[in-house]
C-alpha cells in the first residue's frame, strides 16, 4: 500500500509527517523499555522478515500499491512499539534505498501501515487472545484474525487520506474507492493471515518466550474433552470463505459501469500474493480498450473478466489456505510425537 | 557471508557523487523530492527544469541512462495506472486523440506521472550511489534515533541470513529428492516457513552475542565515522541541488 509522490496534497502530506514523527517519538519512548538483548536481534529479524514479504507487489490504484503489511506479525512478536519501529525502518529503508513509496509521502505511509497497522493489530490480537484458547491452534487462530482486520483498516486509512487529500474529483464515489481498497486488503490480510499464523505458531511452540504478546508463558497443550483442532482449522476456513468471497463479491458486484469494473478488476488480483503478474496484464487490457472504443462489449468484457479471475482468485486462496493448514496440523502431530521422546530442541541449544 | 556489504540497488564507481557524504546526499534527495511534489502542476517547465537536474545528476554520478530506465520500470505499473485517471474523472470533459476525457482527471494523471517518476529518479539516484550500509551512517549522522538505525542495521544483516538460510533449506529439501514445483511446493513451504523464522532467528541472536562480546553496545561502530564526516564544503555544494530546485520553482511561479 504504498503511496507515490504527488497522490496526495502537500498539505495533508505534510500533517500526517508531523502526526507520524510525534507518534514515532512515542513509540521510540516506549520501545526503549523493550528493546533489551532478547528483542534488538528479533526486531531485527521481524522487520527483515516484513521487508521479505512486502517485496511481492501489485498495482491497486492509481500509484498506490498492494501488497502484505506485516503489522500483526510485528506486534505479535515484539510489542505494537517496537513492531510500529520496525515497519516503519522496512519503509524508510524501502524509500530511500528502494525507490518504493514516495519520500514525500513517507509520514502517509508510516501513519497507514507501521501505526495504524500495528496498534489494530495488537489490539485485535489481545482481544482474541482473551476469547481464544492458550493453544498453538488458538495462538494461530488469533494472528490469522488479527492480521485481517489490521490489514483491511489501514487500507481505510488510505482512503482517509484520500479522501483528505487526493486533488481529483472522481466520478466513482469515496464509497466505491473504499469498497475497492477493503475487498483487495481482506484478500491480503487472508494470505497475510495464513503466513503470519505459520510463523508464529512455530516460533510459540519452541521458543514461547519470543512471542510477545504470550509474554513468554507457555502454550497449553489441547484439553483431550476440548473443541477439537479440526473444529478450529474449518472456522478459521470458513472466515476466510465469508471474507474472501463476500468482500470481493462486494467490490466487484458494484453497478457503476466502467471506472467501476475497471478500479475493481485489481480486486481480483487481490491473491497476486499467488497470480502476481496477473494485474499488470489486466492493466494492458484495460488500457487497450480504453483505447478503441468505450462500447458495450468493452465494459461487458472486462465485467466478464473480473469475474472469473476473482473467482480463481478465491479458488487459489483456498488452495494455499488448505495445504498450509494441512501442513500446521501434520507439523503439530510431529510436534505431539516428539515431545513424548526427549525434547531434541533442547539438545539443538 | 561475504556479499553482504551493498544491495542489488548500488553501482559501484568511483564518482565524485559516489563520495559525496551520504548524510548530505540524504538531506539533499529528501529537500528536492519535497520540493518537486510542492510544485504546482500547471508549472510545465519547471518540471523540464527539474528532470535537467536529474539528468545532469546522474551524468555527474556515472549511473548509466539504461541503468535507470530499467531501474524505474519496477515502479511503472504504479505510476502507470495514473493513465486511467483521465477517463475516471468528474468535471468538464475535452477530446484528446478522438476519445472524451475529463481536464481536471487528465491534470491529476500527468501530477502522479511527473511527481512519481521524478521521485523515483531522485530515489534510484541516491541508492545507486550509496551502500545501504552508508544510508544508515547517514541517517544516524543525521540525528536519528538509535532504536531505528539499529532495527534498520540488523534488518540489512538479516535478510542476508534468511536468504542464506532458505537456500540452504531448499538445498536439503532438494537432496532428499523433494520435486520443487509451484503447487508441490506450497506444502513444504509453509511448513518451512516457521522452521526458516526460527533457524533465521537463532542464527542471528547467536551472531548478535558475538556482537555484544565484541563490545557491541548498540551505537554504530565510531570506525565507520572516520574521515568521511561531511565537510561544510559538501554541505554546501549538496545545498546547491534543492536550492537550485527552489529557484526554478519561483522563478517559473513568478516570473513566467
Amino acid at each position: 500500500m504504498h503511496i507515490s509522490n504527488g497522490i496526495i496534497g502537500g498539505p495533508v502530506s505534510l500533517a500526517y509527517g508531523v502526526v507520524a514523527v510525534g507518534l514515532l517519538a512515542l513509540c521510540l519512548g516506549r520501545a526503549r523499555q523493550d528493546l533489551n538483548e532478547r528483542l534488538a536481534p528479533m526486531a531485527g529479524l521481524v522487520a527483515a522478515f516484513i521487508f521479505a514479504v512486502q517485496m511481492l507487489n501489485f498495482p491497486v490504484l492509481p500509484g498506490v500499491s498492494g501488497h502484505l503489511l506485516g503489522g500483526a506479525l510485528a506486534a505479535a512478536l515484539v510489542g505494537p512499539w517496537v513492531g510500529a519501529l520496525c515497519v516503519s525502518v522496512v519503509l524508510i529503508v524501502q524509500a530511500l534505498v528502494f525507490a518504493d513509496g514516495g519520500i514525500s509521502a513517507l509520514g502517509l505511509n508510516i501513519s497507514n501501515m507501521a501505526l495504524l497497522g500495528t496498534a489494530v493489530g495488537y489490539l485485535a490480537l489481545v482481544a482474541l487472545l482473551k476469547l481464544l484458547p492458550r493453544t498453538a491452534a488458538g495462538v494461530g487462530l488469533a494472528v490469522f484474525g488479527a492480521s485481517i482486520v489490521s490489514v483491511v483498516l489501514a487500507s481505510q486509512g488510505f482512503v482517509l487520506q484520500f479522501v483528505l487529500g487526493g486533488d481529483v474529483p472522481l466520478t466513482i464515489g469515496y464509497g466505491q474507492i473504499s469498497a475497492t481498497m477493503a475487498g483487495v486488503h481482506a484478500l491480503i490480510g487472508v494470505g497475510e493471515g495464513l503466513i503470519a499464523a505459520a510463523a508464529v505458531t512455530t516460533v510459540a511452540k519452541v521458543r514461547p518466550d519470543l512471542v510477545y504478546a504470550l509474554r513468554g508463558s507457555r502454550l497449553e497443550r489441547p484439553a483431550p474433552g476440548g473443541v477439537p483442532t479440526k473444529v478450529f482449522l474449518l472456522g478459521g476456513l470458513a472466515v476466510a470463505a465469508a471474507l474472501a468471497g463476500g468482500v470481493s463479491y462486494l467490490a466487484s458486484g458494484s453497478p457503476d459501469g466502467l471506472d467501476a469494473t475497471t478500479l475493481a478488476g485489481c480486486t481480483v488480483d487481490a491473491d497476486g500474493v499467488i497470480t502476481g503478474g496477473s494485474c499488470i496484464a489486466q492493466q494492458a487490457t484495460d488500457h487497450e480498450l480504453g483505447g478503441s472504443f468505450l462500447a458495450d462489449y468493452g465494459i461487458k468484457g472486462i465485467d466478464n473478466a473480473t469475474g472469473l479471475a476473482g473467482l480463481i482468485g478465491v479458488a487459489l486462496t483456498f488452495a494455499v489456505g488448505l495445504a498450509i493448514f494441512w501442513a500446521a496440523r501434520r507439523r503439530r502431530h510431529a510436534a505431539a510425537a516428539a515431545e513424548q521422546a526427549p525434547a531434541p530442541v533442547a539438545a539443538e541449544k | 557471508m561475504g556479499a553482504g556489504h551493498t544491495h542489488p540497488m548500488y553501482v559501484h564507481g568511483h564518482s565524485s557523487v559516489h563520495h559525496f557524504a551520504p548524510e548530505v546526499k540524504i538531506a539533499a534527495s529528501v529537500l528536492f523530492t519535497v520540493v518537486v511534489v510542492a510544485t504546482p502542476r500547471e508549472l510545465l517547465p519547471a518540471f523540464g527544469a527539474y528532470a535537467l537536474i536529474v539528468a545532469a545528476l546522474a551524468v555527474l554520478a556515472r549511473i548509466p541512462a539504461g541503468w535507470l530506465a530499467r531501474r524505474s520500470l519496477i515502479e511503472l505499473p504504479f505510476v502507470a495506472t495514473a493513465v486511467l485517471l483521465p477517463f475516471f474523472a468528474a468535471g468538464p470533459r475535452t477530446d484528446v486523440l478522438g476519445l472524451s476525457v475529463a481536464v481536471e482527471g487528465l491534470w491529476a494523471g500527468w501530477n502522479i506521472l511527473v511527481k512519481g517518476t521524478l521521485g523515483v529518479l531522485i530515489a534510484l539516484l541516491l541508492a545507486g550511489t550509496t551502500p545501504a550500509r552508508d544510508v544508515l551512517v547517514g541517517l544516524d549522522r543525521l540525528r536519528t534515533p538509535q532504536a531505528i538505525t539499529q532495527i534498520a542495521l540488523f534488518m540489512l544483516r538479516y535478510l542476508d541470513v534468511l536468504a542464506d538460510e532458505a537456500r540452504r533449506m531448499r538445498i536439503a529439501r532438494l537432496s532428499r529428492l523433494d520435486d520443487p514445483r509451484f503447487l508441490w511446493q506450497v506444502r513444504g513451504f509453509a511448513a518451512g516457513l516457521g522452521t526458516l523464522f526460527l533457524r533465521a532467528f537463532e542464527r542471528g541472536e547467536r551472531v548478535f552475542l558475538a556482537m555484544r562480546s565484541r563490545g557491541y553496545t548498540g551505537r554504530l561502530p565510531a570506525a565507520l565515522h572516520e574521515g568521511s564526516v561531511a565537510t561544510a564544503r559538501q554541505w554546501a555544494i549538496g545545498a546547491v541541488v534543492p536550492a537550485l530546485a527552489v529557484v526554478v520553482l519561483l522563478a517559473d511561479r513568478f516570473l513566467v
